[in-house]
């Protein structure tokens, strides 16, 4: 039953994730937008660009969209509705969504074509990058609630979430969110004004939609991940948890589609350099601060 | 291994690499329409580049198809769509002048008012252009929200218009990652000839993209306090030449820099014209500009150039 609810509250969340999307580009808000863009997208001839190498071709969108559905099978949307609860939990996020950097790549070789090419390659530098910003704050979250276990790091920010308790980490974990969603500005691996769609770039028809629907889930994942970590999960006032979780996990999606629209691609040599220069340092300063707090708290 | 890159190219670094040649364009976001692009890529770096314009008018009137003045103008006008004001308006003053007619000042002025206007809109143009190549969703709309409300408007309209320009340039001056996604970049070679327009005047400012950004948000301010002084914008009609005949020659600083015009009129036809434009000039500077750079990069330094395609004379 868990699984069912967690899978229909995703992609209610997709959904209106689309709708909020759709507004954003057209100007025009419609709960229909979604449903009439895939129908479009299954409408369109689905093109096979010359000589691909069709296994990675054919496998990239729907191995893109097992990872970012993967993702969301350890995260709670309260107490007892969680597909699994892993002891591992927050780790297995982390691990689930190294496979979006091998979907990406598929995506990019396997058209065989250079906008996609470039785009995939792009993205393996940006995830190598970015991947440590995951998991360092994630680090940090596990030693406030001295556990691996997603509904126990939720539980642990009863009284005070982490965004309060560990805001640095916060602010690292959801730049680092929205570059592994490859949202802008961090969009490198698709930049339209740059690559002409970059990984997307060959895919069209019914590919293309499932490549679009991956990439708005992968964001509601780490939306949802955002929520778990650091905005306190399942726990607020007056509404029964599970709505808690939609509501905030709604904003974080939301959040991070909007930052976007007002902030310029960051330029790719940038990327790297802050991160490794400026994003890994202030993640283990993050580290030694809650180390530091657990200890005078206990 | 060794067989198998041994005949390949080598990158700067010493490896040896596949050297992609992509086209970008003629219909690519990042660029203006009808402009092609043509990149040789080893991995993400630019090792060597070109430009041509698929658009550019041919600098001729053919034999014994002379045309009359009045059909010249509206060509060229509409051969240059990023820039007909200032087209019209080069093409005005030359068949005057080769007609022997004296400058009317009220008729200059309200050409002139016309002509900043136009620059007001065109660097609206490229800052769209610039939003739709960083992904920089905001700047796109509101920029060419703003160009088409100013390609039309009066100059009581153009006041109205003047704080929504003041703070879309305060804006861009606080937006993060915009300097460091165009400082440095695009620094024109120093043997450069033939610059005019903003990318020369923007030479004295670090001469980057950066520096070329500012130059164009330095003039639409500038415009705006002129239009102020002068009053209402008109489109250059054509005077009554008569049959006149002579050659006449005309200058204009366009939106993108100095185009002339020389021209030979015959009883009121056009017999004979040779045009130059700062694109024309401009386009040769491609292939310095991203020689090296990081793809991203030489892209935006193309696009700082604000190159016209249509403006590229062949």
């Amino acid at each position: 039953m868990n699984v069912v609810i967690v899978l229909l509250a995703l992609l209610g969340s997709v959904w209106l994730l689309a709708v909020v999307e759709g507004w954003t580009t057209t100007g025009r808000l419609s709960l229909s937008a979604p449903l009439l863009s895939g129908l479009a997208h299954l409408g369109r001839e689905s093109i096979v660009p010359r000589t691909p190498d069709r296994l990675f071709f054919e496998a990239a969108p729907i191995l893109f969209l097992i990872v970012a559905v993967l993702g969301v099978t350890v995260l709670p949307l309260a107490p007892t509705l969680v597909i699994a609860d892993l002891a591992t939990g927050a780790l297995f996020i982390n691990a689930a969504l190294a496979y979006v950097l091998v979907a990406l790549i598929m995506a990019g070789w396997g058209p065989n074509g250079a906008y996609a090419m470039i785009g995939g390659w792009r993205f393996l530098g940006q995830l190598i990058a970015y991947a440590m910003l995951i998991v360092m704050p994630i680090t940090a979250v596990a030693m406030r609630a001295e556990s691996l276990v997603t509904t126990v790091i939720v539980a642990s920010q009863e009284s005070l979430w982490n965004i309060v308790y560990q805001p640095l980490g916060f602010v690292l974990f959801f730049i680092a969110a929205m570059a592994l969603a490859f949202r802008a500005p961090f969009d490198l691996p698709i930049a339209e004004g740059e690559l002409g769609g970059g990984v997307d770039a060959e895919y069209t028809g019914v590919r293309r939609a499932v490549l679009r629907l991956a990439r708005l889930t992968l964001v509601v994942t780490l939306a949802a991940a955002t929520v778990v970590f650091y905005l306190g999960g399942w726990h607020g006032p007056l509404l029964p948890p599970w709505a808690w979780s939609l509501i905030k996990t709604l904003a974080v999606a939301v959040s991070m589609l909007l930052v976007g629209r007002y902030l310029p691609r960051i330029r790719e040599a940038d990327l790297m350099r802050w991160c490794w220069t400026l994003g890994i340092p202030l993640a283990l300063v993050n580290i030694i601060i809650v180390g530091l707090l657990v200890l005078v708290v206990s | 291994m060794i067989e198998v890159t041994k005949d390949l190219p080598r990158s700067a670094d010493g490896l040896a690499m596949d050297w992609l040649e992509v086209p970008f364009g003629p219909v690519f976001s990042g660029l203006p329409g009808g402009l092609k692009l043509t990149l040789t890529l080893d991995g993400d770096g630019v090792t060597e580049g070109q430009a041509i314009s698929l658009v550019g008018m041919v600098n001729e009137v053919e034999e014994g198809k002379e045309v009359d003045a009045e059909t010249f103008i509206e060509r060229l006008a509409s051969a240059m769509p990023l820039a007909s004001v200032s087209y019209r308006l080069l093409a005005c003053q030359a068949i005057e002048r080769a007609a022997g007619l004296e400058e009317d000042p009220a008729t200059a002025q309200a050409r002139a008012v016309a002509l900043e206007r136009e620059r007001i809109a065109s660097h609206m143009g490229w800052l769209a252009q610039l939003g739709r190549q960083f992904g920089f969703a905001w700047l796109t709309h509101r920029a060419s929200t703003l160009q088409l409300e100013i390609r039309c408007a009066s100059g009581k309209r153009l006041a109205e218009l003047a704080p929504a320009l003041q703070a879309l340039v305060t804006r861009l001056g606080r937006t993060p990652l915009l300097k460091s996604r165009l400082k440095g970049i695009g620094i024109l070679p120093s043997d450069a000839t033939g610059l005019s327009g903003p990318v020369a005047r923007a030479d004295g400012n670090a001469g980057d993209a950066w520096g070329r950004l500012w130059q164009r948000l330095d003039e639409i301010t500038t415009s705006l306090d002129f239009i102020k002084a002068i009053g209402e914008p008109e489109l250059p009609v054509l005077r009554n030449i008569g049959h006149g005949s002579g050659t006449g020659e005309a200058s204009v600083e366009t939106p993108r820099g100095q185009a002339q015009l020389s021209l030979t009129l015959e009883h009121g036809q056009v017999k004979s014209y040779k045009l130059d434009t700062a694109c024309r000039h401009h386009i040769g500077l491609v292939a310095q500009l991203v020689e090296g750079r990081e793809l991203g990069d030489a892209l935006v330094a193309v696009g700082s150039l604000d190159l016209s395609p249509w403006e590229v004379i062949s």
